[in-house]
């Protein structure tokens, strides 16, 4: 009964010390657009599925990834990642190719019904972080497989980089949603190399 | 003032006779007078009034039904009525004056109506302007008015420039009015009208020849039925002839001179022609005159038909009359009666004229030949369609011969037919066959089954074994087993597969747990870095910001 009497104010001397909990921030791979919506046949023949995205061990954190030298990263607590990037840069990878050119139907295995594809997209993403250097990066490899034709198939190491423009978290999600737009635009010329 | 004498004076009244017929009466007299001049001039300008028989006034009104001339108005029907036997009617019509000249005797009239035959169809016109007397009139002759009306319009115009010529069937093949002649697939006639003679029993084909092809008719023209498919069996084959595709669906006359003959003499006046039964047929000359011979086969006549060639080294002599005849008081129930064949011989096959005397010289020589030994034999011409002739050759065996008649016609001997010579030719092969090394090729064929035999038995073998092993009844339960675990294993890998509803769960849930985990990750490094985190939470002041590049 002694010890009860003196447990409330301990509780209370303890939370006093504790601050306010740190402010968060979401972050959107992919913003809505209108430009999104459009309603396509199935029935087309240069169908493109996008097998799978692998990202990097430190690029499945929630956390938002920042190059704070030439070996160090920050990932950061207080600015995350509103989906998993997994998740988010195949669906951002479809809508750029999509929209990127329409002699393609681009589809996300275990996301779509997807019917018989013409090509195959597997990608891993080894960096897409901004930099201390003002820059946001990007790199890693992809494989454009012909299903028609195996041996087309290509194999793709790219790199990409934009320059920040201005300070901020929002800012650089914006330039690596340009990134991975020219990551798509990069698999749509490949894919027409193949025709 | 006035004198004595003048008021004594009398005053006379002259006196003017009333005249007697008024001036007015001018008047009705001169109306009277154009009246009748009128009706005189009305009188004077028609045209005369004619009579045209028919059988029925079908089409035909009073008042109403035009005559017509190449389309020309030149008359009206005026009235129309019953003759007086009620077999016919009366029309009565009024030509007009201009026209009255053209009433010549000869002259054709005839009802225009509307007429769908194979030939064609005429008179559409008449289903809008209704039915007319079309008229012909005839060039020269007396002048009439009464004409007998056609009940068929006429196929030819009088005084079309051509030739008539009269055909008859040398078959039983007939035609109707309006069928074509044709020369080389032109049409250049037609058949007019068709007679049948009761006394002759034969019938009659008038036709039209058209100029300039009427030229074209000789002494040695001779036509021939040229109607659709003509297809010909016979001891030579089998013969197609197909004619225009008009003739296909009506009848048609073809005509031509035969293969070899001269143009002949131009015909100017109406000739009689036959109608051949096909082209064919043109070429094959007419014979009158012809001896008749009985043959006396005693096996079966199949093949032999009523006009089946009778040859002599080749060359066709004559042909068969009659293969039907039973002798009186004869039945085919007597196995042993022999079928007569009733043949002719045209001693014009043989090089003589085909005159009366030729027939004596040949009978004579005919006899004398079958006396040498001269006999008939049935020949298969066509192994294919059966057909068989008759071939007269000499056999020794058969010289001295001594004349046989039935009917009072000689019978020309009979010698082996064709089919006992076939039959013995088949007796020459099966001994040829048994002549052959049978039994050695017996013994390496047994030798070769036996090989066969074997490697049967070891596939027979293997088969059982599989029966064997399926048939028991512990191996059908491990069979039945393995269907039911396959197919168990099959339903379970339909559930996991990438379109499933369970994989789509996994799926999901593993992402789930996925993003819990990466969730509680920072988590984990700060207690473990800092352990007073939970209380105390790191600095915000220590995270870096992305920042613009320096320029």
């Amino acid at each position: 009964m002694k010890y009860n009497r003196l447990l409330v104010p301990l509780c209370l001397a303890i939370s006093a010390c504790a601050s306010e909990p740190l402010p968060l921030s979401y972050y959107l791979l992919s913003t809505p657009s209108a430009d999104q919506a459009r309603q396509q046949s199935m029935t087309e023949r240069n169908i493109l599925v996008i097998e799978d995205v692998e990202m990097a061990a430190y690029l499945r954190q929630s956390g938002i990834a920042m190059q704070t030298n030439g070996s160090q990263l920050q990932i950061s607590k207080q600015h995350l990642w509103a989906e998993n990037l997994e998740l988010a840069v195949p669906k951002h990878l479809a809508t750029a190719m999509q929209s990127r050119s329409a002699n393609y139907q681009v589809y996300i295995r275990n996301l779509d019904y997807v019917p018989s594809a013409r090509y195959s997209l597997r990608v891993h993403i080894d960096n897409l972080q901004a930099t201390d250097q003002g820059e946001v990066v990007s790199s890693g490899r992809y494989q454009l497989i012909d299903n028609e034709n195996s041996t087309r198939s290509i194999a793709v190491d790219f790199y990409f980089e934009r320059d920040l423009q201005e300070d901020g978290y929002s800012h650089a999600v914006a330039k690596i949603r340009e990134l991975l737009g020219d990551i798509a635009a990069d698999v749509i010329r490949s894919a027409e190399s193949l025709n | 003032m006035m004198s004595e004498n003048e008021s004594n004076a009398t005053t006379m009244a002259k006196i003017t006779p009333e005249k007697r017929v008024s001036g007015l009466w001018f008047i009705p007299l001169l109306t009277i007078a154009v009246g009748g001049w009128m009706i005189y001039d009305n009188w004077a300008s028609q045209g005369p009034l004619i009579t045209i028989t028919f059988e029925t006034a079908e089409g035909l009104e009073a008042g109403k039904t035009l005559i017509k001339t190449r389309e020309v108005q030149v008359g009206l029907v005026e009235e129309i009525t019953l003759n007086s036997e009620l077999d016919g009617v009366l029309v009565s019509a009024r030509i007009n004056r201009e026209f009255r000249d053209l009433l010549v005797e000869g002259s054709r009239f005839w009802v225009v109506q509307p007429e769908v035959t194979l030939s064609g169809v005429t008179g559409l016109g008449t289903l809008i302007s209704g039915q007319y007397i079309r008229f012909s009139p005839e060039q020269d002759g007396a002048m009439s008015d009464y004409f007998t009306g056609l009940e068929q319009p006429p196929l030819t115009p009088l005084g079309t420039p051509g030739l008539r010529v009269t055909l008859t069937n040398a078959g039983d093949y007939t035609f109707t009015r309006g069928d074509r002649i044709e020369y080389f697939g032109i049409t250049v006639g037609t058949i007019e009208d068709v007679e049948f003679n009761f006394e002759e029993n034969q019938v009659y084909y008038n036709a039209f020849i058209q100029a300039p092809y009427h030229e074209l008719i000789s002494s040695n023209t001779r036509f021939w039925k040229a109607s659709g498919i003509h297809a010909e069996f016979n001891g030579a084959g089998f013969t197609l002839d197909i004619g225009s595709v008009r003739t296909l669906i009506s009848e048609g006359i073809s005509f031509s001179i035969p293969d070899g003959q001269f143009q002949g003499e131009t015909v100017t006046e109406s000739a009689l022609y036959y109608i051949y039964p096909s082209r064919a047929a043109i070429n094959e000359q007419l014979y009158i005159y012809s001896l008749r011979y009985w043959v006396m086969v005693n096996s079966g006549i199949g093949g032999l038909s009523v006009g089946a060639p009778v040859s002599h080294r080749g060359v066709q002599i004559g042909k068969v009359l009659r293969t039907d005849y039973i002798p009186e008081g004869q039945t085919l129930l007597n196995k042993d009666m022999p079928i007569p064949v009733l043949i002719e011989i045209n001693p014009g096959r043989l090089g003589l004229p085909d005159t009366e005397q030729s027939l004596q010289r040949a009978s004579t020589d005919i006899n004398n030949w079958i006396s040498e030994g001269l006999i008939a034999t049935i020949r298969t011409q066509n192994f294919i369609l059966g057909q068989q002739s008759i071939d007269l050759a000499y056999d020794e065996g058969f010289a001295n011969t001594e004349l046989q008649t039935f009917t009072d016609l000689v019978v020309i001997p009979t010698g082996e037919d064709t089919l006992q010579k076939f039959a013995d030719g088949i007796e020459r092969l099966i001994t040829k066959i048994n002549e052959l090394p049978i039994e050695e090729l017996m013994a390496d064929l047994q030798v070769l089954l036996a090989e066969g035999s074997a490697t049967l038995a070891s596939v027979q073998a293997l088969s059982a074994t599989g029966n064997e092993f399926f048939n028991d009844s512990r191996n059908a339960e491990l069979v039945e087993q393995t269907t039911q675990t396959m197919r168990s294993f099959e339903s379970l890998a339909s559930g996991f597969s990438s379109e499933s509803q369970t994989n789509q769960e996994i799926l999901k849930l593993m992402q789930s747990l996925t993003g819990l985990v990466e969730e509680f990750r920072p988590l984990v490094n700060d207690i473990k870095n800092t352990p007073n985190s939970l209380v105390f939470p790191v600095q915000a002041e220590d995270e870096l910001t992305p920042a613009r590049k320096a320029q």
